[in-house]
């Protein structure tokens, strides 16, 4: 056999193909549009659902047949503006923000199993906010006073920033991530961070306590505009990198060797995606308390669906995100009304179960 | 060009390079060969740019320490001995990647096409759909070098030649695939691309290799034509096996079998 008769068998003549790659980005930008579309519907949907009894669709018939507001009432008014409005606002940012950290810690970690909620840098982010509640009035006092609104948020960024570094300079080693050591060092620090947040609410006051009581539970029910404002603006701000990171993200997922060779600067993406992450988890569980398995949940459904290309992965997870928060938030407020559920509740009972499906399906992956 | 002077690399503790001079030219297939553990690996790393290093490495030029991450995409694709990937992307969505990446990505139009023929090269036309972890080991490999293949797609670049590394790029192939991603990389450098490749078959290296680097112990032990560098005596001093270098008469070929070993 001569090279050249290989040379001929191997590089034949041309043929069109049809374009494939549209199959799984077409499917993607579908699957986006119609999450665009639910999201529209179940905001409209659950802004009408709650204690008090506002018809959404009344108001809006009164509003445009008026053709101005007076004709609805000042009660509707009052509860569809300053009590669902902001809850709908902040049930986006949060189940965006936590959604789409778990997607980029998953591709950071190149392992589908990272979550905020469980590998402790919500943990983190409860500690800093924790310790802003309780040490507010004594020595971090100066400090709250500068930051106002933004120093629970901040706090919690800085708690969350520490948690992700830790673990990432832990369980890397030569540029590998190992799983294992990747989710033991995380249920070790997690641990280690929960023991010193009681510390801290060992030592508050009672009316500390109550504070932290109402944060802790994790809801959305304490959502006022200039709590928005805070956290929506840092979640927004981590968000602006995410078009910079996408790419970079999916080379990563071929080791930082090979991203490094196709021209990523692994050690400032890296940099970049933790940071983002940190703050997106922090500014999130600041206002909302823990809220677990959003992170894991949403990304892993929809690379199900789209496949892994973080371009597409990110903004749905985004969406899909806030999809499953408001609606789990209205269960919340609905199921036991006029009590309410806390959110965090809600989110474990879909998303424990889905956990342990997934450490099943991918019980040979974790040996490895 | 890519001339390293005086290279010296450490790997934690211990010195895998001592003092390397030495130089590929673009035009030519570069082989590098030597036993497990001599430095091969960790000198395609370095002027990858994946490491720290002492001394100096020019690639087309330029210092490579010195060469920002984009820049150096643009200048050369590496093949690395094994890539895992950690989610399950499709052969298409994997050699896009490659055609994206780098300063001038490629546009889409021209990206889309240019993965459809780096894939016929690689022997896997019509495989874009497929799963990248549905695929043997071998197939795996070529879809890599397809993504590499589509990173340096043009041999010459307005004036810059590019270059291809390629860590054992036939290691885990058949036959048939291996002389035709051997004819593959000697068809990039006739066409003005520079190659750079790990090899451990000899015979190959014959058939395909411009110039051949022999290594031992982190040091050059032999550097030049195929027939210069693969001979009775290096062979012993590298591998210490007695091996015999034959040639056939009319066709000028050299060859070492392993059964010519003397024990």
């Amino acid at each position: 056999m001569t090279t050249a008769s290989i040379q001929n068998g191997k590089l034949p003549v041309k043929t069109v193909h049809k374009r494939r790659n549209g199959g799984r980005a077409g499917l993607a930008k579908l699957v986006i549009t119609m999450l665009v579309l639910l999201y529209v519907l179940v905001s409209l949907v659950t802004l009408g659902i709650g204690a008090a009894d506002v018809s959404i669709t009344q108001m809006a018939m009164d509003w445009l047949f008026s053709g101005n507001g007076e004709a609805i009432s000042p009660r509707d008014k009052l509860i569809l503006f300053e009590i669902r409005l902001p809850r709908l606002f902040l049930g986006t940012l949060i189940g965006a923000a936590l959604a789409v950290s778990g997607a980029v810690l998953q591709s950071l970690f190149r392992n589908p199993l990272a979550d905020p909620g469980i590998i402790g840098v919500s943990a983190g982010a409860s500690l800093g906010a924790v310790a802003t509640i309780v040490l507010g009035g004594t020595f971090l006092g100066s400090f709250v006073t500068v930051l106002g609104v933004f120093s629970l948020p901040v706090m919690a960024f800085f708690g969350a920033l520490m948690i992700t570094i830790l673990l990432h300079r832990i369980a890397t080693r030569d540029g590998k991530t190992s799983i294992v050591t990747m989710l033991l060092a995380g249920i070790a620090l997690q641990a280690f961070v929960m023991a010193i947040t009681g510390i801290l609410i060992f030592m508050a006051d009672d009316q500390q306590l109550r504070d932290l009581t109402f944060w802790g539970l994790g809801s959305l029910a304490g959502a006022t505009w200039s709590k928005i404002g805070a956290s929506g603006l840092i979640i927004l701000v981590s968000f602006c990198t995410l078009p910079l990171l996408a790419n970079a993200l999916n080379a990563l997922s071929f080791g930082e060797a090979s991203a490094f060779h196709m021209g990523v600067d692994v050690q400032r993406i890296k940099t970049i995606a933790v940071c983002a992450t940190a703050a997106a988890t922090g500014a999130a569980v600041a206002v909302s308390g823990g809220i677990g398995f959003v992170g894991i949940v949403v990304p892993h459904l929809l690379r199900l669906a789209i496949g892994p290309d973080n371009r597409y992965l990110l903004p749905a997870s985004a969406l899909l995100g806030a999809v499953l928060l408001i609606c789990a938030d209205a269960v919340a407020r609905v199921i036991v009304a006029p009590a309410e559920l806390p959110i965090g509740i809600i989110t474990a009972l879909i998303g424990a179960p889905f956990f342990l499906w997934l450490l099943l399906k991918r019980r040979g992956l974790l040996l490895s | 060009m890519i001339v390293t002077k005086n290279l010296n690399v450490k790997l934690g503790h211990k010195s895998v390079l001592h003092d390397l001079s030495v130089s590929a030219k673009t035009g030519e297939v570069t082989a590098v060969i030597g036993p497990n553990g001599s430095g091969k690996s960790t000198l395609l790393k370095a002027i990858s740019g994946e490491l720290n290093y002492d001394g100096s490495i020019l690639l087309n030029g330029q210092e490579v320490s010195a060469t920002s991450a984009q820049v150096l995409a643009f200048e050369r694709g590496v093949l690395p001995q094994h890539t895992t990937v950690s989610f399950p992307f499709t052969v298409d969505e994997v050699v896009s990647m490659g055609a994206r990446s780098g300063p001038f990505g490629l546009a889409r139009e021209a990206g889309s096409r240019i993965q459809d023929e780096a894939l016929h090269h690689v022997g896997l036309a019509g495989f874009a759909e497929r799963s990248y972890h549905e695929l043997s080991g071998g197939e795996q490999q070529r879809v890599q070098l397809a993504r590499v293949l589509c990173q340096v797609w043009k041999p010459v670049d307005g004036e810059v030649s590019r270059w291809l590394f390629l860590d054992e790029p036939v290691a885990s192939l058949d036959i048939q695939h291996q002389l035709s991603i051997m004819q593959l990389s000697r068809a990039y450098a006739s066409s003005g691309g520079g190659v750079v490749t790990i090899m451990h078959d000899l015979n190959l290296t014959f058939m395909y290799a411009n110039k051949v680097i022999l290594l031992k112990d982190g040091r050059v032990l032999a550097s030049g034509l195929p027939e210069e560098v693969i001979t009775d005596e290096n062979l012993l001093e590298a591998f210490e096996c007695r091996l015999k270098v034959s040639q056939i008469p009319e066709k000028n070929n050299h060859f070492v079998l392993s059964q010519s070993v003397e024990m």
